[in-house]
């Protein structure tokens, strides 16, 4: 919810537009000059201006600079225009806080200019570059690693394409995230439709992508669209794709292959206009090994492949993440508290299986648990969740079993102990309680052993 | 046909009604979604239909000072 001052001279505009962003759950003040507004940004906080340009008294911008310092900061401004060529020549003046919008006004503009990440917009017809309509990656992607910084690169340079893209990386590592930053980048004004292929049911799979007509089936009481359909000329993010039936990701790939598809029970084709972006948490040698998802398929969907890094491979980002969840929840509920310097090595000690999602859980958990008094954040004795460390004891090829030699033993337990460190050698031996040059011999002695079969093999 | 000198001033004015039209069929399809009584659609008709009005009063004002 924001509240909104609307200055407009048209009464029947302001009772409209009071009417309808209510009705989207903010809460409206509005006034009809610009003596008016003036009064009351004096007296009220609002967190959004919605400006006519021309008042009877005044230009809506003269309101800008009746803000004070802090105003300036935490309000943002849309002015309503009915000249679009406005739009440019003021931008410059008023920087990135104030947006534009060309009447005629529709919801999805207002709600758009009202939301969160808006950004200057201004309409298609009169920016040749849409760059301005468009949020960069920056503001969802959170970290400075040279990996994030690749990252982003990437995701801005498929933006600008029409390319689909698939997203591989590990469980929590923020496929959806990226996926969003993607959207944000080049179709911000369309839909985003998110739908899990995993959690689809397989009867209904056909339907919940492409629709279906009234009396498709037993059940189908209503024309229903699928999720082609809702995400328009926007993103459609499909998750968990090698979760999809084999036989199932045949429709899917037709549907790509003839950019059409047509309603369950249903005669009229419809274009596929959407980027489609898919993810899952296999990588192309797993994808091939495990045969979970057709190759036709694979190439259609991986136009644009993007690796998305687990967090231990950038934990030079995990202080930075860490301060950002924090800082997240300290505003949601207007506490201060802080990370000490013991906690953050903690955390950066800690390997993440669960990456970024449980580095959030364990500053969220660490958030209720911490005494109201401390300024600190005071985390768990134990970092991790029950299940990711279920799984570091319970690794699947190692088990304790009579006829297995020490050495063969003492091997699994030091590349596992590498793997879930990322291949950090100096914390594994410190993990294993030896040192970093019997570490070393070790992985040395095996290499050799390696090459040694190798060779014998060939 | 010569432009009339305050032909920019009808068009700002014609969009006023022209933007009041469109977001008074945004409040009636909301309205729709969430089952809003009868009287209050047709209130939001009827305000589309007096917007509708005054933007042909304003061509009409328009077409009298060019000829």
């Amino acid at each position: 919810m924001a509240r909104v001052l609307v200055v407009d001279d048209d009464q029947t505009f302001l009772d409209v537009a009071a009417e309808l962003l209510e009705g989207l759950g903010h809460q409206i003040s509005s006034c009809n000059s610009l003596g008016a507004a003036q009064m009351m940004v004096k007296s009220q906080r609002f967190d959004h201006l919605l400006l006519d340009l021309m008042l009877p008294d005044g230009s809506g911008l003269q309101l800008l600079d009746s803000l004070n310092e802090r105003q300036r900061e935490s309000t943002r401004v849309t002015i309503i225009t009915g000249h679009p060529s406005i739009t440019q020549s003021v931008k410059s003046l008023y920087g990135p806080r104030v947006n534009y919008l060309v009447k005629p006004l529709t919801i999805t503009a207002l709600q758009q200019a009202l939301s969160e990440q808006s950004i200057p917009t201004t309409p298609a017809v009169t920016t040749p570059a849409p760059k301005h309509a468009t949020s960069s990656p920056q503001t969802l992607l959170v970290g400075e690693s040279p990996q994030i910084k690749q990252l982003i690169s990437t995701i801005e340079r498929v933006a600008a394409t029409d390319a689909n893209v698939m997203l591989m990386g590990e469980s929590g590592v923020g496929k959806e995230v990226v996926s969003q930053a993607i959207h944000q980048a080049s179709r911000a004004h369309e839909p985003f439709v998110a739908t899990n292929c995993g959690a689809l049911n397989k009867d209904l799979i056909n339907s919940e992508l492409f629709g279906h007509e009234k009396g498709a089936f037993t059940g189908a009481l209503n024309r229903k669209p699928g999720v082609f359909e809702q995400a328009g000329a926007g993103t459609l993010f499909l998750d968990e794709i090698t979760e999809m039936p084999l036989d199932l990701q045949t429709n899917l790939l037709r549907v790509l292959e003839s950019r059409q598809f047509v309603r369950v029970g249903g005669q009229e084709p419809l274009a596929v206009q959407c980027r489609v972006i898919s993810a899952t948490n296999r990588d192309e040698q797993a994808i091939a090994r495990e045969k979970c998802l057709r190759e036709d398929l694979y190439f259609r969907l991986a136009v644009f492949p993007i690796h998305i890094p687990p967090l231990r491979e950038r934990d030079g980002d995990i202080p930075i993440l860490a301060e950002h969840f924090l800082n997240q929840l300290n505003n949601q509920h207007g506490s201060s508290l802080v990370l000490g310097k013991p906690e953050l090595a903690r955390l950066c000690d800690y390997s993440w299986p669960g990456n970024v999602r449980e580095l959030r859980h364990c500053i969220h958990r660490a958030f209720i648990m911490t005494d109201p008094d401390s300024s600190t954040l005071q985390l768990p004795d134990k970092l991790g969740s029950p299940f990711a460390s279920s799984e570091a004891n319970d690794p699947g090829d190692f088990t304790l079993k009579p006829g297995q030699s020490i050495e063969q033993m003492e091997r699994a337990l030091i590349e596992m102990t590498l793997e879930k460190l990322g291949g950090d050698r100096t914390r594994a031996a410190k993990m294993l309680g030896v040192s970093t040059k019997t570490l070393y011999n070790r992985l040395k002695a095996y290499e050799s052993e390696q090459e040694h079969t190798d060779v014998s093999a060939s | 046909m010569s432009a009339p000198a305050n032909l920019d001033q009808v068009i700002h004015d014609l969009r006023n009604p022209l933007n009041n039209i469109s977001m008074y069929a945004e409040l009636g399809k909301m309205q729709a979604q969430q089952g809003a009584t009868a009287e209050k659609l047709l209130q939001t008709f009827e305000t589309i239909v007096a917007q509708c009005q005054r933007c042909s009063s304003l061509l009409e004002e328009l077409k009298q000072n060019t000829n």
